[in-house]
Parts: C-alpha cells; structure tokens; sequence
C-alpha cells in the first residue's frame, strides 16, 4: 500500500439534469480506516460510493481511489452496491466461480470458508435466498478479491436487526484479519458507532462534517443556559442547532476549545443526536467542516 | 466473461435448442417422406417443363404441389424460430440492465467493455446459430419442392439462402438497442417482436421487389414465354406488342408475389388469348436469388448490426 490516502476528493460534484446530487465535496480517508458515511435518503452518498468505483463520472473536480483514477483500481476496491445485486439464476457455487472468473486476484479458499462458515446453502439458487444470505454472498465476493478497501453502500438497510448483526460481524473480522480500509454508507447510526472509528456526515449534496469518531465525540456539547448569551457562544463555537424556551436556551456545539462562560451547563452528547443534529439543519451554516485531531 | 456469459444465457440457449428440435422433429419425417415421392414418381424430369398437355408433368407436378403443401406453412411459421431465438438472446442483456447486475459485474477487475463485447458477441454468435440451423432445416426438406418451383416465392426465400440470419440479427438490434435506452426486459423485447412483424410484412409485400428493377418481358402467347414459375411474379396483363396492357379488364390478371406453379395461360380468362395477342409480365427472375438475397441481407443485418453497436456503445457510454 502507498502512503495515497484510500479515497481523496477535491470540488467534487455530481449534477443529475439540474440537480446537484453531490457538490463541492472535500475529504480525505485515510488508509486503514472505517469511514461511515451517514446521511438521509439522497444526500448523495450512493453517488459518491459510485462515483469511487467509476460507476459514474464526476460533473466536476477529481476522485482519487488509492490513488488513482478509479476504473484502474477496480481490481484493488471491493464494492457491495445498494440492495446487493447478485444474478438471481446462479448458485451461491455458481456465484463463486463468478468471482474468481471475474477476478485475478481470487481467493477461492477464502470464499468458501466464508460460505461454509456461514451455513449459506452452495447448491442453492440466489434467487431463493434470504435478504441477509444474499447480502452475506455479496460481502464474501466483495471480500474474496481480496481488496485493499471495501466500499458498501447502505448494506444493512434492508436487513432485520440479527443479519444486519451478522453481517457487521463479517465486516468487523475482515479489517480485524487484514487491516482493509472500509467505507460504509447508512442511515442508521446505531450501527455504524460499534465498528467504526471515522465518519463523514453528507446532507443534501454537501459533506457536513467530517472526522474521527472519537473527535466528534470529543469537540461536541450540548449548551443549556441563558437566551441572551447566545451570541457570544456563536462568536467563538460552530452552533450546530440552537432550541428556545422562554426560560433557557439549548445549544449543540462543536466546541472550540472549552467553554468557560460559566452562565452554561455543558452536558456530553452522543453520536446519534450529532448527527440528527447535522442532518436536521435546513442548510450547510458554514464550510465543510473537519474535526481537527 | 466467457463462462458468465454463457451461464447468464444457458437457459436460453436451451429453449432456442428445443424451438429447433421441435421443428426438426416436425419437418424431417416429412422431408423424408416427400423426397421418397419425389423420386419415386420421377418427378426431377420435370422442373421446368410442363406444357405439352400429353406431358405426364402436367398431372403430377401440380398434384405433387397440392400433397405436399403443408410443408410451406410449416416454413413460413417456422421462420419465427430465429427471430424467437433472438429476443432469448437480448435478454440476458437487458437484463442485467434491468435488474441492476450490470453494477456488480462493473465494479470487478473486467473492463466495462470486455463484459459489453462479451454479452453482445455471445447474443450475436447464438442468434446466428439458430438462424442457420433454420436456414440448413429448411433447404434440405424442401429442396423436391424448390426443385419444381424454384425459391423465389416468399415461403421459401424467407426461410432459406441467407437472409433469416440479417432478420435474426435485426431483432436482436431492436430488443438490445431498446433495452440499453430503456432497461425494461419486457418492453424491450415486445418491441422487438413488433419491429420484426412489421419490417417483414414490409420486406415482403413491398421492398423486395423494387430492391433491383424488376424485368419487364413481353411476348406473344402463341410462344413459350419466359420461366414465370420460378421467378417473383410482380404482375402479368394482356397486352399490345409494345408491353403497353389491354383495357379489357376481363382479361387483366394481376398476379401477387409469390404465385405457385401456374401458367401465363390460366390467368386469362374468360376468351382464350389468340395466337395474335400478347401477354407482358413484370417479375424477379429466379436467376437473382442470391442477388436479391445479398442485397436484402446488406440491408437488415447491417440495420441489425448498427443496432447491436448502438446497444453496446449507449451502454458502455452512458449507463451507471
């Protein structure tokens, strides 16, 4: 692996007739990593996933997947789409073969250890499979290429609580065993807190936030005080959502540096409300941000 | 690719092998039976002559022609087949579009194209295939029948020479070129089906004769007048000495494309021609079989073929 971080962009934007899909966006994921990319339905983050495989091509700025352009890293970059779409009339065997047909570096010994260890069904038709077994052969073609990052678009979404479980668990043992760089796209947050360590909030189009998980966590405070201190809170912290009562007001910041006025009660917040927080602004306040380590 | 490919289109291939099977199982007997009569009645002595009314010809053609007239319905269903085979073959294609499948086979190691080249050569190789196994099915039984009539009527030169393989291709045109721009299966490959009604009814009943000039022949009836039984009869009148037609709208006949064994003489009625009188025909002698074929076949497979292009480079382009 290069030192190349395993996904760059710079200005990239995506435009649907006359529709911004994704716009401006800037961010960099560091090799070795396990990226969320959290966000509403049509925030964009199915366009960047396939914008990182080269299933679309950027409208403007650049993408950069291990360095490189993206189609000439396919054979390096594993990818599960959206509702993993698999040939119905193959067998999970079938399917297989598929992949090491498809694919130089194929690790067949890998994939049918994944498959027997699962208990997945060889002989039997895609087609006939359950959501999460289909879901659970796509992460095992996507894992037998052996790659060097692993991107997933909403793999869990349509699953029920226990082969959403499952499947995480695979993800979690691939980096575990081999260090692979993953990003994961959802909407349910929940998940995503328990295997990974960076996230990249996307709203409409534009990235609203961008760091390591442990940062957010960290810079973070949900401000409960007088209305008229407000301002001065606003002049030296990012206000990420602001609430009135007639008695006090509640502020979520990211926090630069402490808070010392002491007319506040500072409270943590969990990632969950960081995100609700992000995702409920009606527009991106002020540039992209990035969590500073 | 090769292996996915021809396992994402197995099924179909089967079903266009058992199209082929049931027709061979249909046609052979018959084949085989009608060149035993064939032969057996010496019917070889007769292709080309039947006009002295002690000739025993005269009988036995036209009653060979009756017995064995089942077998151009046959055929002219049977073109059918490659056209069927065609649209099986275009929908492992579209779909793969449709479904959505297409992403996974993009985002392995492959290139784009290799899969585009690869699921069009495969379409194209099995449609050829089938269109040729119709057109060998159907020259060898009904070769006593083309002996006698040559092959310029629309059962048998629909279904023989080459051009099954152009509309074969043409169908898998439409079906692939509609589901790259649509990604619908089933659309695609109805309007397939359509297109390939409609430009056959049109190929047959109005290009074919105006892809070469048609010849225009008069002579007197008193003598023998060119091989009309062979060729694609495009009309035939009464006439003067110039080829200009007779008013006498008794003695008109005008003869649609692909007449069977007849003669100038029975379509004149009700006073027999004098010997004085002249008959004109206008047709595509059988001497332009391959002529014509090649030229309709330039045609439509290129159509077809422009079309399967059009289908792999909309989808190598635009489609994510």
């Amino acid at each position: 692996m290069s030192g190349a971080p395993a996904l760059e962009t710079a200005a990239l934007g995506k435009r649907y007739g006359s529709h911004w899909a994704l716009e401006g966006c800037e961010l960099s994921i560091p090799a070795g990593s396990v990226t969320a990319l959290v966000g509403p339905n049509g925030a964009g983050k199915t366009t960047l996933l396939q914008l990182a495989v080269g299933l679309i091509e950027p409208t403007t700025g650049t993408i950069a997947v291990l360095g490189n352009e993206p189609r000439a890293v396919l054979p390096r970059v594993g990818f599960v789409a959206q509702d993993h779409p698999l040939p119905r009339r193959f067998t999970i065997d079938e399917t297989l073969k598929l992949g090491r047909e498809l694919n130089p570096s194929w690790d067949a010994a890998l994939a049918e250890r994944r498959v027997d260890e699962l208990g997945l069904p060889r002989r039997q038709k895609i087609g006939t499979l359950s959501g999460g077994q289909q879901s659970q052969v796509a992460l095992t073609l996507a894992l037998a290429k052996r790659p060097e990052l692993l991107l997933l678009d909403e793999p869990v979404a349509a699953l029920d609580p226990l082969a959403r479980r499952e499947f995480l668990t695979g993800v979690l043992q691939a980096v575990t065993e081999t260090g692979i760089t993953v990003v994961l796209s959802s909407h349910i947050v929940a998940d995503l807190e328990r295997i990974c360590d960076r996230l990249i909030i996307l709203a409409r189009g534009h990235t609203q936030l961008v760091g390591s998980i442990d940062d957010v966590l960290a810079s973070h405070r949900l401000l409960t005080g007088p209305r008229a201190a407000a301002d001065a809170v606003s002049r030296a912290h990012a206000v990420v959502r602001e609430s009135h009562t007639e008695r006090q007001t509640t502020l979520l910041v990211r926090a630069n540096g402490h808070v010392y006025d002491a007319r506040w009660e500072l409270h943590e917040v969990d990632l969950e409300e960081i995100v609700l927080a992000y995702l409920g602004r009606t527009a991106p306040v002020d540039r992209p941000v990035a969590v500073a380590r | 690719m090769i292996w996915v490919g021809w396992r994402q289109q197995r099924v179909e291939t089967l079903i266009a092998a058992a199209m082929l099977a049931v027709l061979a199982a249909a046609s052979i007997p018959i084949g085989l039976h009608m060149a035993s009569v064939y032969t057996h009645d010496g019917l070889a002595a007769c292709a080309g002559h039947a006009e002295s009314p002690a000739d025993p010809c005269r009988a036995l053609v036209p009653s060979f022609l009756q017995r064995f007239s089942g077998i151009n319905m046959l055929f002219v269903w049977s073109t059918l087949v490659p056209a069927l085979a065609a649209l099986l073959f275009a929908a492992p294609f579209v779909l793969d579009l449709d479904s959505g499948t297409y992403r996974l086979f993009w985002t392995q190691s492959i290139t784009r194209r290799r899969w585009v080249v690869t699921k069009l050569g495969l379409a194209v190789g099995g449609t050829v295939v089938v269109a040729a196994c119709l057109i060998a099915l159907a020259t060898w039984t009904r070769a006593p029948l083309d002996h006698l009539n040559g092959r310029m009527s629309t059962n048998a030169y629909d279904a023989e020479g080459i051009v099954p393989i152009a509309y074969a291709l043409f169908v898998l045109g439409v079906a692939l070129a509609v589901g790259a721009l649509w990604r619908r299966t089933v659309p695609a490959l109805l309007v397939g089906f359509v297109v390939y009604i409609v430009g056959r009814a049109f190929a047959d009943s109005w290009l074919r004769q105006r892809l070469l000039t048609p010849v225009k022949t008069t002579w007197l009836v008193s003598r023998p007048g060119p091989d009309l039984n062979r060729a694609l009869q495009i009309a035939q009148y009464p006439s003067d000495a110039s080829g200009r037609q007779l008013a006498s709208s008794a003695a008109t006949c005008v003869r649609s494309a692909g007449g069977a064994f007849s003669h100038a003489t029975l379509c004149a009625r009700p006073r027999p021609l004098g010997t004085h009188d002249y008959v004109t025909a206008v047709y595509q002698p059988a001497s332009r079989f391959w002529e014509l074929q090649g030229l309709e076949f330039a045609l439509v497979a290129g159509l077809g073929v422009l079309l399967v292009l059009f289908a792999g480079w909309w989808t190598h382009r635009r489609i994510a």
